[in-house]
């Protein structure tokens, strides 16, 4: 018994032999890279590089059929196989997601190996500066963009997304997806949170929210995160002054009119005052007048960005989702088409709920 | 052979052979088929379970095979074992060990398998009991993918369909697939040792939430166009799970899974044995050697997705038939002669 004991030990032992991957053997890509299109892709990968005692970010690029494609004639300029398992973040440019994001995807849902918790942004214009920035970091390329996303949907302006949460919604066409969207600082050479991109399907509309308007959809999505700051100008006695405010908590509503296809969007927004240089919030009269100067703004932007949802024939706000769940007879599968025909009505309702450690 | 059980080893061993191997992959063929409808049709599937046991509770004396059905039983359960193997080395591959030479993880699972049917059968029926701790581990695991579910998904249901219902409702009591052992193995309960009741309610209870929280996750976790491109949701979760101590959590429950499959696989061995060696025979190791080298041999000619996918859509058939159809006809047919099978002495 001991015998065969031994002999079954030394069998589940022999599985790990063929399949050992040891770092020291692989360039590990935390950040990836895609340009062009299906047939012509360029892509860009980051690996750090450790060269007479100094760690070095290493950008590499190469061409090719697809995104494997692209990989595999990577794998040709380095001594070392790619290993994607520590990635971090994707970056593609606005003209690759003209065509299906799925495209491009593919390859990191089928492959075990590929991590999915890993951010995607959108970039303006070609990839390859926001590759080259990461140059000169002393932490790894793809981190940066990772943190630099988490500080956007901690601060309310991107949607809180992994790979696989963008990859379920790319498969439902009762919503779309919003991804984040970063420029470049040409005169600081850096990246800059530039809002969202409109996603309608798989595709890229072409429109980008800002950050302020990114924040309003969110609201209305429910989705306000750790800091959700909204600034406005409040008019008094011909003096224009600065109120920002935090959103602490959002109520929403929808009720469906299956018949007249309307939606009324009843939303309750709970701020604090972060930001008042008048005095004498304290009184009822003042305290009023900024509410309602604030609820009528936020109704104005509501108003503006469900406008712009729908012409872009996006529905990140997941309004489809809704009503194939409670109003299936009205859900129809060509969502986006219906979409557009609907009567989105929103109703905002502002209560400021405190004003900081000041009155 | 002669061994009894107490209540507890029972049920572990009805609840490792129901679980172990259809665990992470009913899922998505219940949920293509039905859509939105997958829980409430498991639910149904669980009272049919439950009914069933009930059935086997009430008639299993009757359970009485003569040489003919013992060669049937015997032939699905290899098959089932082989089949199973097969599948097992096709998930290894395809999520931890695409490298490592497919028969080499066959032979690990059929050397185990071997180990514990050449030993007391107390081994085989005891070995689950490790499987407690990490099933629950598992458990814990899985709630961590709660804040991505959409309740949403639960709705719309619509029940104007009723092929969907059926198709629907045979791939939810699939999940029970094994639930056959109970006739097997209840004559070999201690004899003062009551099943009927509350042990089997609660029995029956553990199993169904065990699996319900697994037809929930998935339907809550994908959307259904999704759910349809991933063969084993459940592991497709935990991969979607970051956590600090593990860079890969799905690689730890798909060995949780591979553990917990392999105790399946000793267990219709033991089945096998227990049928096979009602009449005393010549040689039982070498039979039990040879029972062992066929399944090595066989799985190998089933790795292949066309091959696995083949199987995945026939077994739920199968299934109707070894484990309502011929029980309920053998038992009648037994009760209408009168012959029962013999309750071991406790």
């Amino acid at each position: 018994m001991y015998r065969k004991g031994i002999l079954v030990l030394v069998v589940v032992l022999l599985a790990g032999c063929w399949d050992e991957r040891l770092y020291k053997n692989s360039s590990v890509v935390t950040l990836v890279g895609v340009d062009g299109t299906i047939g012509d892709y360029t892509g860009y990968y980051a690996y750090p590089k450790t060269t007479a005692n100094q760690n070095e970010i290493m950008i590499i690029e190469s061409t090719g059929l697809s995104p494997r494609d692209v990989r595999n004639k990577t794998n040709l300029k380095i001594e070392q196989t790619l290993d994607l398992s520590e990635l971090s973040a994707i970056l593609v440019s606005n003209d690759t997601v003209k065509a299906p994001l799925y495209d491009i995807l593919d390859i990191y849902f089928r492959d075990p190996q590929n991590p999915i918790t890993i951010k995607i942004a959108i970039t303006e214009g070609e990839v390859k500066p926001y590759m080259e920035i990461t140059k000169n970091l002393a932490d790894s390329a793809g981190g940066y963009y990772q943190r630099f996303i988490e500080s956007s949907e901690e601060n309310t302006i991107y949607p809180k997304l992994d790979l696989q949460t963008v990859g379920s919604m790319l498969f439902d066409n009762a919503i779309d997806i919003a991804l984040p969207y970063i420029k470049m600082n040409e005169e600081e050479n850096r990246a800059e949170a530039a809002g969202v991109a409109l996603f309608s399907g798989q595709t890229f509309t072409g429109k980008v929210l800002d950050p302020k308007q990114s924040l309003i959809m969110l609201l209305l999505m429910k989705q306000a995160s750790k800091q959700a700051r909204l600034t406005y100008m409040w008019h008094l006695d011909g003096n224009e002054i600065p109120v920002t405010s935090e959103v602490i908590h959002v109520k929403r509503k929808w009720t469906v009119n299956e018949q007249l296809k309307t939606i009324k969007m009843d939303y309750t927004i709970e701020i604090e005052v972060d930001e008042f240089s008048h005095d004498k919030l304290y009184k009822d009269y003042i305290l009023d007048d900024v509410q309602t100067m604030i609820q009528n703004k936020v109704q104005a932007d509501f108003e503006e960005v469900l406008k712009i949802l729908q012409e872009q024939k996006s529905d990140t706000l997941g309004i489809g989702r809704h009503i194939r769940s409670y109003h299936p007879k009205m859900f129809k599968e060509d969502w986006h088409e219906q979409f557009v025909t609907l009567s989105l009505e929103p109703k905002v309702k502002v209560k400021v709920i405190r004003t900081g450690v000041l009155r | 052979m002669n061994f009894s059980l107490s209540k507890a080893q029972f049920f572990l061993l009805l609840f490792i052979i129901e679980t172990g191997i259809v665990y992470i992959s009913f899922q998505t063929p219940l949920i293509s088929v039905s859509r939105n409808l997958a829980w409430v049709l498991f639910i149904i599937a669980g009272v049919i379970h439950y009914l069933l046991i009930i059935f086997y509770e009430r008639y299993y004396a009757y359970f009485y095979l003569n040489t003919f059905f013992q060669w049937v039983y015997k032939i699905y359960w290899f098959s089932i074992s082989v089949v199973f193997i097969a599948y097992m080395e096709y998930v290894l591959a395809s999520w931890v060990l695409p490298q490592t030479p497919e028969w080499v993880v066959v032979l690990m699972i059929v050397l185990l398998s071997l180990y514990a049917n050449l030993s007391r059968p107390e081994t085989v029926i005891n070995i689950g009991v490790m499987l407690l701790p990490i099933i629950f581990l598992f458990i814990v695991f899985l709630m961590l993918a709660v804040p991505d579910l959409k309740w949403a998904n639960l709705l719309p249901l619509e029940f104007d369909n009723p092929l969907q219902i059926i198709k629907g409702l045979n791939h939810s009591i699939y999940a029970f697939l094994g639930v056959e052992m109970y006739l097997i193995y209840r004559p070999f309960l201690q004899r003062e040792l009551i099943l009927k009741g509350k042990p089997l309610f609660f029995y029956q209870q553990i199993i169904f939430v065990f699996y319900m929280l697994s037809v929930l996750f998935t339907q809550l976790f994908f959307t259904i166009d999704e759910v349809k491109l991933v063969p084993e949701p459940i592991i497709y979760i935990l991969k979607s799970q970051e956590v600090t101590f593990v860079k890969r959590l799905d690689i730890f429950f798909v060995y949780i899974w591979l553990s917990w499959s392999i105790v399946t696989i000793m267990i219709f061995g033991l089945s096998f044995r227990v049928v096979h060696f009602v009449k005393e025979r010549k040689r039982p190791k070498l039979n039990i050697l040879i029972y062992h080298i066929l399944l090595a041999i066989f799985p190998l000619f089933f790795i292949q997705i066309n091959r696995i996918e083949v199987i995945k859509n026939s077994l739920h058939y199968l299934f109707l038939i070894f484990t309502f159809f011929l029980p309920t006809v053998i038992i009648f047919w037994n009760k209408w002669r009168g012959k029962k099978c013999i309750e071991k002495e406790s």
